[in-house]
């Protein structure tokens, strides 16, 4: 896979990569919270679904009784039975079939 | 997570409704102004419950007129709402102010004083040197002596002590104070005495100091003989007085019996139980109940003082003093012969070892038992002493 000049940047100027390539950072606590910092704003919202936008992706958490535990500006704090993380392209909704 | 709620209830924050057909719209907005949400719950159909701290409230305005939503307060939570609350209860704050007054001020008094101590005599004889001292029930702490006068007039007011010290814990004060050995009394030797046999018995050993011995090894005497004379006749036939000095060892014989049953009485407890609580209030005590009234045939009573203190140390005067009457059943429980000789042996030698002198020692026992009928036995125990019998008599006249 090619690299970016961001991601060459990063690995010369050993840098964290999060910070120079705006990438999300995720962090998760077994299956029962999420904190993912550098989002870019919500897409969808619902209990069993949480769209986020990030850098050119979309982050798609799936799971049961799903809640925003807190919200701050760049990050977002889910807590729940988590089930699935997915990265998407932006804009683009995954199919039912997949969400199950 | 804790520490968490702890900051939002020390900074207090408001539960909302937030209904919008853009939830998630004005949630980015939100975080996007820099408003701080938490606890954002399920979602039903177009609104959700979320919180918000109480400055962030009044930030969320304009995004609700960006975001076309529509808010409502469902509860308000949090230490500066309690405050609020608080402030217009004048009262409450009074009482409060006033029960703190009052557990100030009664805290500057001795309301208990407490003296650890074996003998009964040194506690009286400490508690009234404690009265010249000026610590009494009721003293005003502050105008105590200090700790090194109070035990210098503790000392000087008090026999044969060695130390003591007065602990103020709070409204209790505690006296601890150490007994020296007594020194054994001077022994008069111009007071003229005879020695004689404090109990019968057979002589095994006679050591004269001073005196005229009167018995020999092997002689039996009786309770009041004289052992020891301290008249003695010199060769011109005149009487002379001396105070006699000796020891006199003599056999002893010691029996007893009892009729013992081959059953044993067990108490257990039958669950049921009253309790009487009392009120103590500084140096006085209130009841708590109308009538001390127990329908109990049997029971055993426990005795439990639960006093209020500040931290560890600091006892603030009121207690609760409580007397659990609890029932018991006597339950006879039969035990076998040999634990019934054993028991009934124990308990003899345990009565006669009541009766011996100081220093003595045992040189043969016995045991007999007879049964008198299926249920009872008669347990005889004899035991034989070698004791000092001797005892000073003063010689009249």
């Amino acid at each position: 896979m090619k690299k970016t000049v961001r991601e060459k940047l990063a690995e010369v100027t050993e840098l964290p990569k999060d910070f120079v390539m705006n990438m999300p950072r995720i962090t998760l606590l077994g299956n029962k919270e999420i904190e993912i910092d550098n989002y870019k704003g919500i897409l969808e919202y619902n209990t069993d679904i949480i769209r986020l936008s990030a850098n050119k992706k979309q982050i798609v958490i799936t799971g049961d009784e799903l809640v925003i535990t807190g919200l701050e500006l760049n990050t977002i704090f889910i807590g729940g039975n988590i089930f699935k993380i997915e990265f998407c392209k932006k804009y683009q909704k995954p199919l039912p079939s997949e969400i199950n | 997570m804790i520490f968490n709620k702890i900051f939002h209830f020390v900074k207090g924050y408001v539960i909302i409704k937030v209904t919008s057909l853009y939830i998630e719209r004005f949630l980015y907005t939100c975080a996007s102004v820099g408003i701080k949400l938490f606890h954002i719950g399920k979602r039903n159909n177009n609104s959700v419950i979320m919180r918000i701290g109480i400055k962030d409230f009044f930030k969320v305005r304009s995004v609700c007129k960006k975001t076309r939503t529509h808010i409502r307060i469902v509860k308000k939570c949090g230490l500066p709402f309690f405050i609020s609350k608080l402030k217009k209860r004048y009262f409450l704050i009074l009482g409060f102010i006033a029960v703190i007054c009052f557990m100030f001020t009664s805290s500057l008094f001795i309301w208990s004083i407490e003296i650890d101590g074996e003998s009964k005599e040194t506690a009286e004889q400490i508690s009234l040197a404690l009265e010249d001292a000026g610590l009494r029930i009721g003293a005003f702490k502050p105008l105590l002596p200090d700790g090194e006068q109070m035990k210098n007039i503790i000392m000087s007011n008090t026999d044969n002590l060695v130390w003591a010290w007065v602990n103020i814990k709070g409204t209790k004060a505690f006296v601890e104070y150490n007994e020296g050995i007594k020194p054994p009394k001077v022994v008069n030797r111009s007071i003229p005495c005879d020695i004689v046999a404090q109990r019968d018995g057979i002589i095994y050993k006679i050591t004269e100091k001073n005196g005229e011995k009167r018995v020999l090894t092997g002689d039996t005497v009786m309770k009041g003989d004289v052992l020891i004379a301290g008249t003695l006749t010199s060769a011109d036939s005149t009487l002379k007085t001396v105070h006699s000095i000796g020891e006199v060892l003599a056999c002893t014989h010691h029996k007893k019996s009892r009729e013992y049953k081959l059953s044993y009485d067990f108490a257990t407890p039958t669950g049921k139980s009253k309790t009487f609580r009392t009120l103590k209030l500084f140096s006085k005590c209130f009841d708590l109940f109308f009538r001390e009234k127990v329908d109990f045939k049997e029971y055993r009573v426990t005795e439990t003082l639960n006093e209020l203190k500040l931290g560890k140390n600091h006892y603030l005067g009121i207690g609760i003093y409580e007397q659990h009457y609890n029932e018991i059943e006597i339950v006879n429980i039969p035990i076998d012969y040999d634990t019934a000789i054993q028991k009934a042996q124990y308990e003899l030698e345990e009565a006669i070892a009541k009766e011996l002198l100081p220093g003595s020692v045992l040189v043969n026992k016995k045991t007999d038992h007879q049964k008198i009928d299926d249920n009872t036995v008669l347990v005889s125990v004899e035991m034989e002493f070698i004791e000092n019998i001797g005892v000073q008599k003063k010689i009249v006249g």
